[in-house]
């Protein structure tokens, strides 16, 4: 299997769990109409493009903005806005590595596919959204098929390589962009910190996915266990029942931060474990948007 | 359970002391906990620094701890060789010597005594003690005991399983010289493994073989006891009135002095093993010996050669019959009319007398005694007969008539005529005593060797006075039988044709001598009767020795004599005991045999009684000593697995078998295993219950091809002719059996059919044999192709005639023919003229000459009308072949009138062959 078929696969996994969500794509775009519509919701024939609203024109304004038809109503100038002269470009990261590569037995997915399959799902549903779509670290943003399966091919290609936080190096985010960032956020919560605060100094927008495995939220091994975990570190737990709950109140105050950060700085946050339905948390994601979208313009 | 404990004994128990490593074992497996599961682990950092508060996880669950324990001590526990039911204690260090009785009584004990003996030869052989063996018979043709050993312990086991029952008594004389001659310096410990009877004093014997060291002693159950058959005195006799039908004796004998029933089955047999009577009695110790009666019709009698006591081995179980029991017809020729004046005086009196027990006699006038077929006749003084009688009487002495004279004033008077006499006599008789005699009444002097009468004692009180006197020729001497004490002859005889004339010179009752009283006289006419009807052309005969013909071992079969055997010595010959020199059996010349039996002679039946106290009695027992270390092996090998299978699952390894420790764990258990099969003893089980099932009732049999289908149709349509044939017949067959010749025998089943297929498999070699081997010693094999319509020539070139081909290849099947019309398979049962299946036109082959010991039944018939398929359709079913139901009714019904015949046929072979039926079956054909 080549890699091209793999990510075709991939995206055809992704589509799978987006194709079963029309409902929510109507109620998305149902949103963003009365985001941009208010109360006067018609479309108009033959237009080809939504607009937003009609404005007293001011001097500011181009005279090639100018609707004259409207302005002919009246005596006032009126110029139409239309709804994507202010598009947001969104941009993705998605954590991968031999971390995200984890998958307990409960799960049918590991994290690295779960963070894939709902990566994706977000960013064709932003297409479908008219958004610009862009890879986190790189500039050029779209929203055609192109930048769908390049989109697809960096999240494949990416799951080699071990990254566990958006880089700082990377962070080359226009103003206004709208970060998404999918990962296990499992690193310590200092590093954690310092990543969002270098983020939060480039956008007020975005949006932070954390998926864990259920294992790693719960701890139901049993016995005398060796972990292993990053860069070597090994912990043999003689029996891992009897320090369950030391670790779980850990695993608890390392998401608490997290999500104390992400409330610190405006951002949204989800906590998707892998063996949850991905729809389930795709559609939650996807209001947040929509919502975030509404709120912040 | 206590009990159960106490009956196992270690064989090696220093390793058990290695149960004392236990606690160390314990101590090792407990600080060493199972390899803990890996797991790579995305949160491990919040893991760290995290401590258990438990710590037991770190060590193996304390139930894997006791499983290994467990398996530790049973491999110590095993190894240790644990047996069960050991055999008792051989008191002392030194040698052991084996003491196996094997006369004539040990037959019946011969397991139990083989089986000990080899416990203690192994229980010895593990104690490092020197072994020896010793019988308490001399082995065959020879006269002194001999001692074995020192012994290693293979060469004292093949010893004892090559050693056998002797079919003669102890020699307890011979057995303690040659103890005596044995210096062992050493004390040794004698196990004497007994029959459980006393033969003469082993009381003697067993002190001093006690004096060498300890003395165990094994002896029988009281059921198990020898019995022995002895001749009764009226063996075979005539009929009696009173007796009902009885008319053959045998008396069967036990020891005396013990307290047991033991019934017993008693056959009388004719040559070639045929049963003609069998008789059961219950022998009551205390009223031993019992008579046990047969009921043998009048014409058998004489073919009865063998007693024999069923279910019980042994040389003393059989009784061999010879001449001397078989009955002669006598004739004594007498005038009906001078019969009734004196009855107590007359010759004829006495003769009866004489030989009444062992003949069957008939007084009556010569010419009716020819006619009647006497071998012997016996003449009274008679002095002169009519020519014709004269004649007649010639013509039947050649022919191999024994004419028997004695001597008397007719006699006497009459040698100007004289006839049929083995010597010319003289003129008148010589009186010895009297009045006017100088001589003294003669006495007979001892028999020589060649005459019959070699080995008789004789009376003192016998004298002979008057005698009649033969004329001195060149020949004389060889004639002579007896001579008086001054050498003139006292009985002669000589050869005529094939017959014998024998004269005694003196009279048949006490006229002339107390002969006739004595005990000689009735001696010596049995032996003369017993010559009739041999071949006594010549007058040479050698009593002296009797040479062995046939002996007996010491399970009571006959086989023909070793050099080793000695021919047996006439003399005092009714009193002989058997021997090793001369064992029981069969012995004689061609003219006479003389059976020498372990009963005749042999001294009442004792078991030992007053044996020493301090001697170590014990009995035989049934169950024997066993190694347990196989079983308690294989326990631990169980465990060993359960205890892999739990480190499986604990280190959830999930692909059982192809992971590299799997496969090594694999490799672990069949090691194991592998070495345990090894060391597990093999066991054969017979097939008896196939054979039991099988030879007690009549089954149909067929052939299993292979095929299914056919095989079904097959089997259907033999339970369908079974129906048949218990409705119709007195043949009942108890079911139907499918055989197949690579395992099962086939020797059970008189007919088995065989439905040829053409995918009929190859049987092995084994098998072929197996079948061959059943046709050759009786069997029937119908060979059916069932394929007639597809053939228009005879067994030509279809799929199953070419099956069948491939089978008869590698049989030897001798020539077939086509039927033919007066075959018996068409009258057996039904009269038949053509045998139809579902088809109803091929021929059916039969063997051409039928081999002479079957009866002349067919070893193979061959033919291709699918008898079964049709005996299938008349059960009402219909047919799932592809032919529809066969024929109508009518061929149905022939076909299974031909399986009727075809039983019929192999069950009672040419019984209808016979001609009686002849008229009426031409008739009926219409011929």
């Amino acid at each position: 299997m080549n890699i091209l078929s793999k990510i075709d696969k991939l995206r055809e996994q992704a589509e799978n769990s987006t194709l079963s969500l029309p409902a929510l794509m109507i109620k998305s775009e149902n949103i963003a109409d009365n985001v941009i519509h208010g109360e006067h919701v018609k479309r108009k024939s033959g237009s080809g493009e939504k607009f937003w609203q009609f404005r007293e024109y001011d001097q500011s304004d181009r005279p090639q903005d100018i609707d004259w038809r409207q302005s002919a109503k009246s005596d006032q100038i009126f110029i139409k806005q239309k709804e994507w002269q202010i598009t947001r470009k969104v941009f993705l990261w998605c954590a991968s590595g031999k971390t995200m590569d984890f998958r307990s037995i409960h799960t049918n997915f590991s994290k690295q596919e779960t963070a894939q399959i709902t990566a994706l799902s977000i960013v064709l549903l932003l297409k479908k959204a008219k958004e610009q779509i862009g890879i986190f670290g790189e500039t050029q943003t779209g929203r055609s098929e192109e930048t769908i399966n390049k989109i697809a091919r960096y999240l494949y290609n990416k799951s080699k390589s071990d990254d566990f936080l958006p880089s700082e190096h990377n962070l080359t985010l226009p103003k206004h962009a709208y970060f998404i960032g999918v990962g296990d956020f499992l690193s310590p919560i200092t590093d954690i910190e310092k990543c969002f605060k270098t983020i939060s100094n480039q956008t007020q927008n975005a949006f932070i996915i954390q998926t864990l495995d259920p294992e790693e939220i719960n701890l139901n091994f049993k016995g005398r266990i060796r972990f292993k975990g990053l860069n070597d570190a090994e912990e043999i737990i003689d029996n891992v029942s009897s320090i369950r709950d030391n670790y779980s109140q850990r695993m608890s105050n390392h998401i608490d931060a997290i999500k104390s950060l992400c409330h610190l700085y405006g951002w949204n946050y989800v906590l998707h474990i892998s063996d949850n339905d991905i729809e389930n948390t795709l559609r939650y994601i996807w209001e947040m948007i929509s919502e975030g979208k509404y709120q912040r313009i | 359970m206590i009990g159960f404990l106490s009956q196992i004994v270690f064989v090696q128990p220093v390793i058990l002391s290695a149960l004392l490593a236990l606690p160390v074992i314990w101590y090792i497996l407990r600080i060493t906990p199972p390899a803990p599961k890996t797991i790579f682990f995305p949160a491990t950092i919040f893991l760290k620094g995290l401590v258990s508060e438990e710590q037991t996880a770190s060590k193996s669950p304390w139930w894997i701890l006791l499983l290994r324990l467990i398996i530790a001590a049973l491999i110590i526990i095993g190894l240790a060789n644990p047996v069960l039911n050991p055999a008792k204690e051989i008191p002392g260090y030194g040698p052991v010597r084996i003491i196996m009785d094997n006369s004539w009584a040990s037959a019946q004990t011969w397991q139990m005594q083989t089986k000990t003996a080899e416990e203690i030869i192994k229980k010895s052989a593990r104690d490092n003690r020197e072994i020896y063996i010793i019988t308490t018979t001399p082995a065959l043709g020879e006269k002194n005991i001999k001692q074995v050993g020192p012994l290693s312990e293979g060469a004292a086991l093949s010893i004892i399983r090559g050693m056998k029952p002797n079919p003669w008594p102890a020699d307890y004389e011979a057995f303690i010289k040659e103890l005596k001659n044995q210096k062992i310096k050493k004390s040794i410990h004698n196990v004497w493994l007994s029959h459980g009877l006393d033969e003469g004093n082993i009381r003697k014997a067993v002190k001093i073989a006690q004096r060498t060291g300890g003395l165990s002693f094994f002896t029988v159950n009281n059921e198990k006891l020898p019995l022995l058959l002895r001749s009764n005195k009226k063996v075979i006799s005539k009929k009696d009135q009173k007796d009902g039908s009885k008319n053959t004796y045998i008396d069967v004998d036990a020891p005396r002095n013990v307290e047991a029933n033991i019934p017993v089955i008693v056959r009388a047999m004719a040559s070639k093993n045929v049963i003609l009577d069998i008789a059961s009695a219950n022998v009551s110790t205390s009223k031993a010996p019992i008579s046990v009666a047969f009921d043998i019709t009048d014409d058998q009698v004489a073919k009865v050669t063998t007693f024999q006591i069923s279910g019980r081995k042994g040389a003393g179980g059989v009784f061999l019959l010879d001449d001397r029991f078989k009955k002669k017809n006598v004739g004594i020729a007498d005038n009906a009319g001078s019969e009734s004046a004196a009855p107590l005086i007359e010759a004829s009196y006495y003769i009866k007398r004489a030989l009444e027990p062992y003949s069957n006699i008939t007084i009556d006038n010569i010419d009716k005694l020819i006619e009647k077929n006497m071998s012997v006749i016996i003449l009274p003084d008679i002095g002169a007969m009519p020519t014709e009688t004269l004649n007649a009487l010639e013509t039947w002495v050649k022919k191999g008539g024994l004419l028997l004279r004695f001597s008397g004033v007719n006699l006497a008077n009459s040698v100007n005529k004289q006839f049929l006499l083995p010597v010319t006599l003289r003129s008148g008789e010589r009186s010895l005593s009297g009045s006017l005699s100088w001589d003294k009444p003669q006495k007979i002097i001892p028999f020589e060797k060649n005459s019959p009468f070699y080995g008789l004692d004789i009376p003192d009180d016998v004298s002979i006075r008057q005698q009649v006197l033969a004329d001195p020729e060149q020949d004389l001497e060889g004639k002579i039988w007896a001579k008086l004490s001054d050498g003139t002859p006292f009985i002669t005889a000589n050869g005529k044709g094939k017959g014998l004339i024998v004269l005694i010179h003196t009279t048949a009752n006490t006229d002339w001598s107390d002969f006739a009283l004595s005990g000689l006289y009735v001696s010596v006419l049995k032996r003369i009767i017993q010559l009739a009807g041999k071949s006594t052309s010549k007058a040479n005969y050698d009593f002296a020795s009797l040479a062995p013909l046939l002996i007996m071992d010491g399970y009571g079969k006959l086989y023909p004599p070793p050099a080793a055997v000695s021919p047996l010595k006439a003399k005092n010959l009714d009193l002989f005991i058997p021997t090793s020199l001369t064992p029981p059996g069969i012995y004689g010349t061609g003219q006479t045999q003389y059976a020498l039996n372990l009963g005749t002679n042999l001294p009442a039946l004792l078991i030992p009684q007053s044996l020493p106290k301090s001697i170590i009695k014990s009995h035989y027992k049934q169950d024997y000593e066993r190694s347990v270390m196989p079983y308690i092996l294989y326990l631990a090998l169980a465990l060993y697995c359960l205890d892999w299978l739990i480190m499986i699952l604990i280190a959830g390894k999930r692909p059982l078998f192809f992971t590299k420790k799997a496969r090594l764990s694999l490799f672990n258990l069949i090691l194991p295993f592998g070495l345990m099969v090894s060391i597990l003893p093999t066991k054969s089980y017979a097939n008896e219950n196939f054979d039991i099932k099988y030879a007690s009732a009549f089954y149909l049999a067929y052939i299993k091809t292979g095929d299914t289908e056919l095989d079904s149709l097959t089997r259907q349509g033999l339970e369908s002719l079974s129906n048949t044939l218990t409705q119709r017949t007195s043949v009942e067959p108890r079911g139907v059996v499918g055989l197949n010749p690579e395992k099962d025998n086939l020797n059970f089943f008189p007919l088995i059919y065989w439905s040829i297929s053409k995918n009929q498999k190859i049987y092995s070699d084994k098998a072929m044999k197996n079948i061959q081997f059943y046709l050759d010693h009786g069997g029937t094999i119908i060979f059916d192709t069932r394929d007639q319509n597809r053939s228009t020539s005879s067994m030509t070139n279809t799929a199953n005639a070419k099956a069948l081909r491939r089978i008869t290849s590698s049989l030897n099947i001798p020539p077939i023919i086509p039927i033919p019309s007066d075959h018996v398979l068409g009258r057996s049962f039904y009269l038949l003229k053509d045998f139809p299946g579902r088809y109803n036109s091929a021929t059916l082959w039969v063997e051409r000459y039928s081999a002479s010991g079957r009866d002349n039944v067919s070893s193979v018939i061959i033919g291709s009308n699918d008898w079964v398929g049709s005996w299938y359709d008349s059960l009402g079913q219909r047919s799932f072949n592809r032919f529809n139901r066969s024929g109508n009714a009518r061929q149905r019904e022939m076909a299974l009138r031909f399986g009727v015949n075809l039983v019929m046929y192999a069950l009672t072979g040419n019984y209808k062959a016979d001609q009686v039926h002849i008229p009426y079956i031409l008739e009926r054909l219409g011929k």
